[in-house]
């Protein structure tokens, strides 16, 4: 594992910078300072939009490497927005691969399982047309039946396997993209969030906890409600316990951005942690639990590190765990938010404590933050007003929107 | 001896009232097991009398955000307050509690600020 | 201790490491998985949870000079055992001093949040 002992990169600003005011708006003053529409969390004409110009086209994440069980195994991941099952195979050799979970024979859903090591052939339960981990049709029952061609319009065997998805793995993410005719790369869609992570040490993580947990919003809701920290000192009881923590207020109690850039269509902001603040007698013992009590050892940019990973993807650290975020639209105002909890591989079992601790509290969190996303739906639904209104201090919502806008621009266009 | 806040028997054990003595700001009079602690009324946080949260043990919530104080030093317990709120020395006599007479001009001065 | 055992599955008893057999006593709280250590934090009544708490706390340096001790990777059925009589804590924790009662205050049930890893084979199925 990296043992690196400081933080690696220094903020871009001097903290004491934090109270000027309307900071980010100086630093971004394209982002604007106006309302944003009630109606694009509500209407199923801009969910439309969304589907087709945003999820249709754009790398998603889909997972890690983390879901196989190891070489020679799959997953299946249902894509409810884009009405596809998706088949995700890591081969013998570890090649990662997506396909249409299909059969090509009448089009019956292929895997119906949700992940295990790979079987000898992927076999349909219809008529049992097996397909290899390459995606090649292998065996056809009655195959003498057929009247198997060798060109497009009545292809052969070779013609006939699974139709494969654009896949490419970043950093042992599993990124899909469904637009076939799209010829941009994942290293080009991430830019330069890509490359300010180039060499962040993934390996040094493992997966530990994953939820799936189902959220009475419209996806961008709980994006937004999880992409500030002006909340923290208000919404619950342990946002207000933690509002000092990992999350540095000012004299008046107000959370203030650390840092937050905008790296083409992602962002990413820090929150800095509070000296002074006094944990709970829990968490007091538990740090005694390391060494370094529970030092920071990866290369991350402050305490608290929150990337947005257009369009629908949070990479976010607090200290040496390592948290992601999928959420997921089912429907305008229905999503699944899939949260996982990484950590590093433990020295002693006491290192155990210590991130068991940090992911009670932390789901603790998550689980006030479910209740108002809902309320915040239902606000929303209202329609009680057309427009509402964004702090400074909430910059990054209004880059997520004017990234999307312009994103779903493009897509018309192009 | 400074001015008259209100008489013991007002403010009960676990209890807590708002009093305000003539030119001076709100104040908050709490009975914690028998000890009386006065402190400035107004959440240091925003605009709530704390005189209308709940006591809990030593410590007085706001009803705002529910942020809370320590009633014995009035130091900020749970965000989102974070500034402390000022105290003031009071004495019993015959059944009324008063401030001492450094608390009022304490507490004039800041009524001043 | 006064609990409502409805929802509480009991798990065949586990020794500790020899020098915790004093713990034995909180056997019920040594759950091998989150959502049954979720349930009891949410069933079990405070009193009982407090009792726990108070008792662990004191014991809790031991532990973890202890557990310091032991290399991070197979821990044995006694030393699991102790991490997840531990781990139980960290729930009634949160309800000791955080929420003063199981459930999160102003939050979602927890139950919506037991890690499907625990739950066999998981897809990216969403819904
Ligand atoms: S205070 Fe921000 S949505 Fe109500
Ligand atoms: S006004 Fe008192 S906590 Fe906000
Ligand atoms: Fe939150």
């Amino acid at each position: 594992m990296t043992e690196v002992k400081e933080r690696i990169n220094p903020p871009l600003d001097a903290p004491d910078a934090a109270e000027e005011q309307y900071r980010w708006n100086r630093r971004y003053p394209e982002l604007g300072t106006g309302p944003i529409t009630t109606d694009r969390f509500l209407s199923e004409e801009h969910f439309e939009r969304e589907r087709k110009l945003v999820f249709g086209k754009s790398w998603l994440n889909i997972g890690s490497v983390h879901d196989f069980s190891g070489n020679g195994s799959f997953f299946v991941r249902d894509i409810a927005v884009l009405d596809v099952s998706l088949l995700v195979v890591q081969d013998e050799q570890g090649t990662v691969r997506a396909f249409h979970n299909v059969c090509s024979h009448r089009g019956n859903k292929l895997v119906w399982e949700k992940s295990g090591p790979c079987p000898y052939l992927f076999a349909c339960r219809f008529h049992g047309w097996g397909y290899k981990q390459d995606g090649a049709l292998a065996s056809v029952p009655d195959e003498g039946e057929f009247h198997f061609g060798s060109d497009d319009k009545n292809p052969g065997k070779d013609g006939l396997g699974m139709v494969p998805v654009r896949t490419e793995v970043w950093k042992g993410f599993i990124f899909v993209n469904l637009d076939a005719s799209g010829t941009d790369s994942l290293a080009e869609h991430l830019g330069p969030l890509g490359e300010s992570l180039k060499d962040f040490p993934f390996d040094a993580l493992e997966l530990r906890h994953r939820y799936d947990v189902s959220d009475e919003a419209n996806w961008k809701v709980i994006l937004d409600a999880q992409n500030e920290i002006y909340h923290l000192p208000m919404l619950a009881p342990l946002h207000r316990f933690l509002g000092g923590g990992a999350f540095a207020t000012n004299e008046d109690g107000y959370t203030r951005l650390l840092d937050f850039e905008r790296l083409g269509l992602h962002t990413v902001f820090t929150s800095d942690s509070d000296i002074e603040w006094v944990d709970t007698p829990m968490r007091t013992a538990v740090a005694k639990a390391h060494p370094d009590g529970g030092l920071t050892t990866l290369p991350i940019r402050g305490p608290f590190v929150f990337h947005v990973l257009f369009p629908n993807m949070v990479l976010g650290f607090l200290g040496d765990f390592m948290f992601t975020y999928n959420v997921w639209p089912e429907s305008v105002d229905k999503s699944v938010w899939e949260i996982r909890m990484h950590f590093p591989r433990p020295d002693t079992l006491a290192d155990r404590v210590i991130h068991d601790l940090m992911k009670v509290r932390f789901r603790d969190l998550l689980c006030e933050d479910v209740t108002g996303h809902a309320a915040l739906q239902v606000g929303l639904k209202s329609r009680a007003r057309d427009v509402f209104v964004v702090g400074d201090q909430e910059v990054q919502i209004r880059s997520f929107h004017q990234n999307l806008d312009e994103y779903m621009e493009r897509g018309n266009r192009g | 001896m400074g001015p008259f806040l209100c008489t013991t028997s007002d403010v009960p054990e676990g209890g807590r009232k708002s009093v305000q003595p003539e030119s001076l700001p709100e104040l908050v009079v709490c009975n914690v097991a028998g000890t009386f602690y006065v402190l400035a009324a107004t959440c240091s946080h925003g605009e709530a009398s704390l005189a209308a949260g709940r006591l809990l043990g030593c410590e007085l919530e706001c009803p705002l955000h529910a942020g809370r104080f320590d009633v014995t030093t009035g130091g900020a317990t749970r965000r989102p307050a974070k500034k402390p709120v000022e105290t003031y020395q009071c004495v019993e006599q015959d059944g009324g509690l008063y401030l001492t007479d450094a608390a009022s001009s304490a507490a004039s001065a800041s009524q001043a600020a | 201790m006064a609990e409502k055992t409805a929802q509480i599955t009991t798990e065949p008893a586990v020794a500790l490491p020899e020098r915790f057999t004093g713990l034995v006593r909180f056997s019920d709280w040594i759950v091998s998985t989150e959502a049954g250590r979720i349930e009891r934090r949410l069933t079990v009544e405070m009193a009982a949870c407090r009792e726990f708490y108070d008792a662990m706390m004191v014991e809790l340096d031991d532990i973890i000079t202890y557990l310091r001790t032991r290399p991070g990777a197979d821990p044995s059925p006694q030393d699991q055992a102790l991490l997840n009589l531990v781990f139980s804590l960290h729930e009634v924790a949160q309800a000791v001093e955080i929420y003063d009662q199981g459930a999160v205050v102003d939050g979602a049930d927890v139950r919506l949040f037991t890690s499907v890893l625990e739950r066999g084979p998981v897809g990216g199925t969403n819904g």
